[in-house]
C-alpha cells in the first residue's frame, strides 16, 4: 500500500493528470491497458472516477513534489498514509454510492480487476524480489565491516548535525575515527591520451570519409531492414483484414442478413484481425476500427432488447419456456391465450428493465420475487424493491398453479389477469 | 518477440462482443445470460492482456 503514495504522476506520458501513465511504468504494463481498466472501474459505479481523482489530487508530478491538494491545504502534509487512505476509502464509498444511481454495471469488474491486479502483478512481483534476495550471496567480512562503518558514519553525521558533542566516544564509536594519514593534495597532470587527441587531425579523417563511394556505405542497417520488413507485414495484415472484411460485409447483404448481423460479422473478422496483430504488429487505423464496430454491436445489443423487448405469447402451456433471461429491456409474458392451463413454473431474470405476466384466469398463483429497484403491482398485493417477496394466492384448491420465480436489478414487475 | 497487448485485449474483446450479437440474432438469447458471460469473457481477456503486458517487459 505505501508503494502507491510514492508514485509520481507523469507530466510528460499523461494524457489526463498522468495516474495512468505513472502506474504502467511503476509495474511495466502498457498504459493503453491501465487506462482501459480505469475506464472500466469508471463504469463500475464511479470506483475508478474515484480513484482517478483521488490520485490527481495526492499524487505529486514529476516535476513539482506539492500534491496539488496539499498547494491548497498545506496542513495535509502532516497527515500521515493510513489517514490519507482512509479518507480515500470514504471519498470512493460516496463516488459509489451517488454514481450507482446511474450506472448499472455494479461492482463486479472491480472485484474482478482487484484480483487480477493482486494475482497477476502484485503478488508475482513480490515473489521475484524475495527470490532475488534469496540469491543474494551473504555478505563477506569485509562487505560486513563496510557497512558497519558506513552505519557509524552516518551515526556521526547525523549527530553532528543535530548539534551532539560527535567526538565524544559515547555518541561515535572509536573505530570509525579515521586513523588512515590524509593524502597530498592532488598534483594535476595531462591524461595520458590528451597527446594522442590532439595529434588528431578531423578535418583529414573527414575529408576521406566524403572521398569514400557511396556505395561502400552500409546505409540500410539490420534493424532499419527489420522494421522496413515489420512494416510490411502491418500493411498486408490490413490489406487482408479490410479485404475480408469487405467480403463478409457483401456476402451478409447478398445473403439477406440484417444490418447488425453484418456488423457483427465484420467485428469478428477485424477481432482476428487484432488479435494476429498482436504478433505481427498492428496495422493503421484497425484498432480504432475494431472499438466503433464493438461499440455499433454493443449499441445494437442493447437497443434491440431496450426496444423490442421480450414479448412471449403463448397458446400452450408446452411452449412456453422454464426460463425467460434478458439483460435489458422489458418483458411481457401474455398467458391469457393458453387454452388448456397446467401447473408450471417460470424463472424470470431481468438485469434491467419492466416484468409484466398476464396470468389466465383459472390458474392459482404463487409469486416469488426477489428485486432490486423497483415495485411489485400484484393482483391483490403491492410491495417496494429492494428485497424478497412471496405471495401465495389460491382461491381454487383444483386448479393448477403457476409459479413465477422473478429475480430483477431495476424496474418494476406486474402480475395481472385480462 | 514482444506481443501488442492491447491489441490482444481489444481483439478478443471485439471476438466476445460479436459472438454475443451473433448467436443472439440467431435465437440464443434465453440461454446467454450477460451477467455470466460479462464477468467470465473479463477474467478471460483481462488474464491474457495482463500476461501479454507481463511478458513484454520481463526482464
Amino acid at each position: 500500500m505505501d508503494e502507491v503514495w510514492t508514485l509520481q504522476r507523469s507530466t510528460t506520458d499523461g494524457k489526463v493528470a498522468g495516474v495512468c501513465a505513472a502506474v504502467a511504468t511503476r509495474y511495466g504494463i502498457d498504459p493503453l491497458l491501465v487506462r482501459i481498466v480505469c475506464v472500466l472501474l469508471a463504469l463500475s459505479d464511479g470506483v475508478g472516477l474515484a480513484l482517478y481523482g483521488a490520485a490527481w489530487a495526492l499524487l505529486p508530478t514529476d516535476k513539482d513534489p506539492v500534491p496539488p491538494l496539499q498547494r491548497m491545504i498545506p496542513a495535509l502534509g502532516q497527515w500521515s498514509r493510513t489517514t490519507l487512505s482512509i479518507c480515500v476509502a470514504v471519498w470512493t464509498l460516496v463516488v459509489v454510492v451517488v454514481a450507482g444511481q446511474f450506472l448499472t454495471i455494479g461492482l463486479g469488474p472491480v472485484l474482478i480487476v482487484a484480483a487480477l491486479w493482486w494475482f497477476g502483478v502484485i503478488k508475482p512481483r513480490n515473489a521475484v524480489a524475495d527470490r532475488r534476495v534469496a540469491a543474494l550471496p551473504a555478505p563477506t567480512a569485509a562487505e560486513q565491516a563496510f557497512v558497519e562503518e558506513a552505519l557509524a558514519w552516518r551515526a556521526r553525521v547525523e549527530a553532528q548535525v543535530s548539534g551532539v558533542n560527535w567526538s565524544s566516544p559515547a555518541v561515535v564509536p572509536s573505530r570509525v575515527i579515521p586513523t588512515r594519514a590524509v593524502a597530498e593534495p592532488y598534483a594535476w597532470q595531462p591524461a595520458p591520451w590528451a597527446n594522442t587527441y590532439e595529434a588528431a587531425e578531423p578535418a583529414q579523417e573527414a575529408a576521406r570519409f566524403v572521398a569514400q563511394p557511396a556505395t561502400s556505405l552500409n546505409v540500410e542497417s539490420p534493424a532499419s531492414s527489420a522494421a522496413l520488413a515489420r512494416s510490411r507485414r502491418r500493411r498486408l495484415l490490413g490489406w487482408a483484414t479490410l479485404s475480408i472484411a469487405a467480403g463478409v460485409w457483401l456476402a451478409m447483404f447478398a445473403v439477406g442478413a440484417s444490418l447488425e448481423a453484418a456488423v457483427a460479422s465484420t467485428l469478428v473478422v477485424v477481432g482476428c484481425g487484432l488479435v494476429v496483430a498482436a504478433w505481427l504488429g498492428r496495422p493503421k487505423g484497425l484498432l480504432p476500427a475494431g472499438v466503433v464496430l464493438m461499440l455499433l454491436t454493443l449499441g445494437s445489443l442493447g437497443s434491440a432488447q431496450a426496444i423490442e423487448g421480450t414479448v412471449l405469447q403463448p397458446t400452450e402451456v408446452t411452449a412456453l419456456p422454464s426460463s425467460v433471461s434478458a439483460s435489458v429491456g422489458d418483458v411481457v409474458v401474455d398467458l391469457s391465450q393458453v387454452s388448456e392451463p397446467a401447473t408450471r413454473t417460470v424463472s424470470i431474470h431481468v438485469a434491467a428493465g419492466n416484468v409484466t405476466v398476464i396470468c389466465p384466469e383459472d390458474v392459482n398463483l404463487v409469486v416469488e420475487a426477489r428485486m432490486g429497484a423497483g415495485q411489485y403491482r400484484g393482483i391483490d398485493a403491492q410491495a417496494d424493491g429492494p428485497g424478497s417477496f412471496r405471495f401465495d394466492q389460491r382461491p381454487d384448491p383444483d386448479a393448477p398453479v403457476l409459479t413465477l420465480k422473478v429475480d430483477m436489478g431495476l424496474g418494476d414487475l406486474e402480475v395481472i389477469r385480462p | 518477440m514482444k506481443i501488442d497487448s492491447v491489441a490482444l485485449v481489444i481483439g478478443l474483446a471485439c471476438l466476445a462482443v460479436a459472438s454475443v450479437a451473433l448467436l443472439q440474432r440467431v435465437g440464443h438469447q434465453s440461454t446467454l445470460h450477460l451477467g455470466v458471460i460479462a464477468p467470465v469473457t473479463l477474467i478471460v481477456i483481462g488474464v491474457v492482456g495482463l500476461l501479454a503486458s507481463l511478458r513484454n517487459h520481463k526482464p
